[in-house]
């Protein structure tokens, strides 16, 4: 109850799966849009994925060091009591538009230090740092915040899981993935042993689905048979997603008339799938 | 803006240059020849890629056999039987943990017992609880 009192209200998930190239990033990017077009909500945006930036891309921001006003990376270190103290509008200077809606808070370079430098904090005051930044910064202005969190055990995903506690994990059918649903709960469950966090899957995902394979049917029935409750609508395999990727774009930016049936496939499913998200949020 | 502004934005902008090179966390000690126990500890304490890759034709071909025969649940349990450890699944990715673990035990016994302390060096560098 306490911990629900700290985050002051505001809507809080994040997208979080410890194995690469499930559509993590182009499902964030989706339901953050869906969430501020079809739902009216502020939304922001925060990638803590990498400094490769893949969020800023996917809108057709170009980030390099010197563009990143004032760094996210700051939240986790020791002065950003003081910089926040100091500096009335950091916030607002860490923030991007990404002419769809949300907000975006890019990743920085100093996200690797930020991780390793937490480490040399105490336990129990590590992993407070972003649930305090949402509640006391960000929680006044936005009503969702999402998080993309890195695809690994590391402080700042911990750190993540501390603040949101709600997981949306997409996972993608291939051949390497017959174990991805036990491996899911059992992260989530390490996690829960090992960290004084208790993360819960919101939403699973089912991404990059091929009908015509038997391999996707499958899979597809796998998950809504392990989280009937939790299991979104299938997003379809579509070329769409890619190309619009690669011009800067989610699907949500694009005329009906120009996407494929496969790409309006994939974005009612987002549609959808934050419908559900939002809901499940909520309760 | 306040008196604090010029420190404040300072400590901001030196956030996004730091790295984590130049970082490592206190608590973790860099010998100059480090050990086989201080490099696994350090190597936990990085963001090491959780994967070892082989690219090995013939081997991928025989488990691929393996596994469509439900001849790898065999080769799993022997070498789980010989680690004396309980096996988790039934897919490649266990046959492979168990089996090179076992391969080590048989020809370097020793950096099994460096890896061994090396997670716990590190557990202990990260005061965790358990």
């Amino acid at each position: 109850m306490l911990y629900l009192y700290m985050k002051n209200g505001i809507l809080t998930a994040a997208t979080y799966v410890q194995k690469g190239g499930v559509g993590k990033t182009t499902t964030a990017a989706h339901v953050a849009v869906a969430a501020a077009q079809n739902h009216d909500l502020n939304t922001l945006l925060i990638d803590l994925a990498g400094t490769q930036n893949d969020l800023a891309t996917h809108f057709g921001i170009s980030i390099d060091e010197e563009s990143i006003d004032a760094p996210i990376s700051a939240v986790f270190g020791d002065q950003w009591e003081l910089i926040r103290n100091g500096i009335d509008n950091v916030v607002e200077r860490m923030t991007f538009d990404t002419g769809e809606g949300p907000v975006l808070i890019p990743a920085d370079p100093g996200l690797g230090a930020a991780d390793n430098n937490l480490a040399n904090v105490p336990r129990e005051e590590r992993y407070d740092r972003l649930a305090d930044f949402i509640a006391e910064d960000l929680a006044a202005t936005y009503d969702f915040v999402l998080v993309d969190l890195p695809g690994k055990e590391d402080n700042i995903a911990i750190s993540g899981l501390y603040a949101v506690e709600d997981v949306i994990a997409p996972l993608r059918p291939g051949a390497f993935e017959r174990n991805q649903l036990e491996n899911l709960e059992a992260d989530l469950q390490e996690i829960r042993d090992a960290y004084p966090v208790d993360p819960r899957l919101a939403m699973v995902l089912p991404t990059m689905i091929d009908r015509r394979t038997t391999q996707s049917s499958e899979f597809v029935a796998d998950i809504r048979e392990a989280y009937p409750d939790i299991a979104g609508l299938q997003v379809v395999s579509t070329q769409n997603i890619g190309d619009y990727q690669e011009a800067g774009s989610t699907l949500f930016a694009v005329d009906d008339d120009e996407l494929y049936s496969t790409g309006q496939e994939a974005l009612d499913a987002y549609s959808t799938a934050t419908d559900q998200l939002l809901q499940t949020l909520r309760q | 803006m306040t008196d604090d502004t010029p420190d404040a934005e300072e400590l901001l902008q030196q956030s996004k240059t730091q790295k984590r090179h130049e970082t490592d966390p206190a608590d973790i000690t860099v010998a100059d020849e480090p050990t086989l126990v201080d490099a696994v500890a350090d190597a936990y304490a990085s963001d090491i890629s959780e994967n070892l890759t082989i690219r090995d034709g013939n081997l991928a071909a025989l488990f691929a056999g393996l596994e469509e025969t439900g001849e790898l649940e065999a080769v799993i349990e022997a070498a789980a039987d010989e680690l004396d450890r309980d096996r988790d699944g039934t897919s490649k990715a266990e046959a492979l943990r168990l089996l090179v673990r076992v391969a080590l035990g048989e020809v370097a016994p020793e950096t099994l017992e460096a890896g061994a302390k090396g997670y716990q060096q590190f557990r202990e560098s990260q005061d965790y609880e358990f």
